[in-house]
């Protein structure tokens, strides 16, 4: 459904070139949810924001091929990729005030989302209502979205505006915008960061409803590993611009392939298991304007070898559609 | 080993009353006071590291304030290694403010960006008396070691480091006081999980070398897992349930606990647990509920008992304490 390959998008800065995507390869099958996960910085949202066409100066795409349902996105019009991200695409960004417009109504917006989708009555009872009555029916559109993403009582919250919400409310308001118009690909960013574990939870299982009852395939951006472990079916892991490592959750999980998979797991505390001290990675993430094209992680692995600083990597298939680039498996 | 306690707590609240605009007033109607603590009862024991977890808002930060004297209290008494705080003479007053020192959430924020690592943390031994500039710079040096930083970092002003090395710095500057109490209000939520190990790791060997209590304030319910000796949960500005870590952990009692712990996402499979979601939304410190506080998303209601008065903290006999009229036998 969806295949990215070798996708680069760099941010022009007085700094130099910053590379925020670095020669990305990703695949997304129908219905299916891939978490990618990794540290702040590393390019996650800049990878969204690419599939979407959304990239703005100074950012730049300068490579590769976004294949969504057999088209290029790349090669497309923007009026065209204007009507794929309003129909076949959705997002949730990170910050839920970049979706929530504060002066307006919550309930207004999200009509507004249908009205542009055209996926209101209109359409579907060929104009049959006029005036008054043609927007209640389309009130009751709404109200019936708000039931579906949870939101308790929609006839009084319609009228209410996104600072009368909290975030978990916003949240669901974001994502029955997003659900407005019937995509088969959600892109959702950090979708529950700022909210607390036991609304976390409901907004996952609200996504997890989705993706069961509509197919809705999605790629879910998180820091957060254990949450990509519960929710997605395949986890791509990003270091600097770059995928490092690609598999089942299970795969990448348990059998950590690439040394920076392997740190991160060490160094996270994990509930259940034996309490041992942490083991951070060393050093800190690189300035992603003064890459030379060796690995990003040579300078904090212990298990780098000169081998690690010679020519260009390639995701290398160890098995089982589990992919890593490192020099250790080239 | 018999625990003395270096804080204790009683009754203690912190109520924040509103402000109202002059249009408010003129229309009457009640001034709203906020309950960001209300009443809580409670015991931090030398040596110890207390975690204290509970959704946002429900006066976690303010709690820790309260205890640092940051604020008075509205109402109860804070007894600092076995002295009553608001008794003490401005001497001994100033001496507690140099013993119990915190560290911030926000990295970013904490430090003044005008200052050098060096003024920063000269101004902190200030504080403890130590004015001697040589003297001051033979301390800082000895300092920015036992955080993981150099000397070549001493002229570096914050905004030429890290989120980590940042912590670092707000770290050395509470230690410089020679604390023997650290309030960490979300020390790692804002750092990047590999940095996070890092900062974790190193608050616990300083609290080995220098003896510290800590109150470790956070989110992430792994790091509190990892890091606390005890755990208090906290609700809409009252302690609902306190135990040691592992118990916690294995037996939570209370159904707010219960429902927390069984939504945190877990990365080992055998470590799932069936999810309680939970209904109802999430009340205001302003208006909260009447009786237990958790009574409108609760999914183990007695009935009118719990919508009328609140359950008291009780404990059994291994300390373990809950407030919750299901969890009486
Ligand atoms: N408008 C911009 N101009 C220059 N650099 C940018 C711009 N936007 C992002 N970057 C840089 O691009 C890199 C990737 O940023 P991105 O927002 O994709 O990170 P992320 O993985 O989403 O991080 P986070 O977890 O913090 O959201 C970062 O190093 C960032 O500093
Ligand atoms: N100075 C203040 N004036 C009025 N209300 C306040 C003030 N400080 C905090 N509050 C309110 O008191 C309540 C408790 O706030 P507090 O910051 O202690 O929560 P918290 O548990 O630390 O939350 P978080 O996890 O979001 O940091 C909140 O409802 C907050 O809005
Ligand atoms: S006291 Fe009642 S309402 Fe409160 S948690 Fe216990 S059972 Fe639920
Ligand atoms: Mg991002
Ligand atoms: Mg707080």
């Amino acid at each position: 459904m969806l295949a990215i390959e070798r996708l680069t998008m760099i941010y022009e800065t007085k700094r130099g070139r910053v590379k925020a995507v670095n020669k990305v390869d990703l695949s997304l099958g129908k219905g299916e949810i891939l978490g990618l996960v990794g540290e702040s910085g590393c390019g996650k949202s800049a990878t969204l924001l690419t599939i979407l066409g959304l990239v703005s100066y100074p950012g730049k795409v300068t490579g590769g091929r976004i294949i969504f349902r057999g088209e290029d996105l790349l090669q497309k019009t923007p009026a065209a990729l204007r009507k794929i991200r309003g129909k076949e695409i959705a997002m949730i960004f990170q910050d839920p005030m970049t979706t929530l417009n504060p002066v307006f109504k919550v309930g207004d917006q999200i009509r507004e989302s249908l009205q542009i989708h055209g996926l209101l009555n209109e359409q579907a009872e060929g104009g049959r209502f006029k005036g008054r009555k043609r927007k209640e029916s389309e009130m009751d559109r709404v109200y019936q979205l708000m039931r579906e993403v949870g939101i308790p009582s929609p006839e009084k919250r319609y009228f209410e505006y996104p600072f009368q919400f909290s975030g978990g409310m916003q949240q669901r308001a974001i994502i029955a915008i997003a659900l407005a118009c019937s995509a088969q690909l959600l892109l959702a960013d950090e979708p529950t960061t700022a909210l607390d574990v036991t609304i976390q939870a409901q907004i996952l299982e609200l996504l997890a409803k989705i993706n069961r009852e509509r197919e809705t395939a999605m790629i879910l951006v998180t820091h957060n590993l254990a949450m990509a472990a519960e929710f997605c079916q395949r986890i791509a892991v990003m270091y600097a611009g770059e995928i490092v490592e690609q598999g089942s959750t299970d795969e990448v999980l348990e059998k950590p392939q690439h040394p920076y998979t392997q740190g991160l797991l060490r160094s996270i505390p994990r509930i259940g298991k034996v309490k041992q001290k942490l083991e951070p990675i060393p050093g800190t993430v690189p300035d992603l304007a003064a890459l030379d094209g060796t690995c990003p992680f040579y300078p904090r692995c212990a298990q780098a070898r000169p081998a690690c600083l010679e020519d260009e990597r390639s995701l290398e298939d160890v098995g089982g559609g589990h992919w890593v680039k490192c020099a250790l498996y080239s | 080993m018999i625990k003395t306690p270096l804080i204790e707590l009683r009754g203690v609240k912190k109520h924040y009353v509103l402000k109202k605009s002059m249009l408010e007033k003129l229309a009457g109607g009640r001034e709203q006071v906020v309950k960001a603590v209300d009443g809580v009862d409670l015991q931090i024991f030398n040596g110890e590291t207390l975690g204290l977890v509970g959704e946002s808002g429900c006066g976690k930060s303010t709690l820790g304030r309260t205890i640092l004297q940051l604020h008075p209290p509205s109402a109860g008494e804070i007894i600092f290694d076995g002295k009553p705080i608001h008794g003490l003479k401005r001497e001994e007053r100033r001496d507690f403010c140099r013993q119990a020192q915190i560290i911030f959430q926000n990295p970013y924020s904490s430090l003044n960006p005008r200052k050098s690592v060096r003024q920063i943390l000269a101004l902190a031994l200030q504080a403890r008396g130590l004015s001697d500039p040589n003297v001051q710079e033979e301390e800082i040096r000895l300092l920015l070691p036992r955080v993981g930083l150099s000397e070549a970092h001493i002229d570096r002003y914050p905004h030429q480091f890290s989120g980590g090395q940042r912590q670092r710095i707000g770290i050395a500057r509470a230690l410089a006081l020679k604390p023997r109490f650290v309030v960490a209000d979300e020390p790692v939520s804002a750092l990047d999980v590999s940095v996070q190990a890092q900062i974790i790791n190193l608050l616990e060997e300083l609290q080995a070398e220098f003896e510290l209590t800590y109150l470790f304030v956070a989110h992430d319910l792994s790091v509190i897992h990892h890091i606390s000796d005890r755990v208090a949960v906290m609700y809409l500005g009252k302690i609902v349930e306190i135990a040691e870590t592992e118990k916690l952990f294995n037996d939570p009692r209370h159904p707010y606990t219960q429902a927390l712990l069984s939504a945190i996402p877990r990365v080992d499979k055998e470590a799932r647990r069936n999810r309680i979601l939970l209904t109802g939304t999430v009340p205001t410190p302003i208006d909260p509920p009447a009786g237990c506080a958790f009574h409108p998303r609760c999914f183990r209601r007695k009935g009118r008992v719990c919508e009328e008065q609140p359950p008291d903290l009780a404990y059994d006999s291994s300390q373990h304490g809950v407030a919750c009229y299901a969890c009486q036998s």
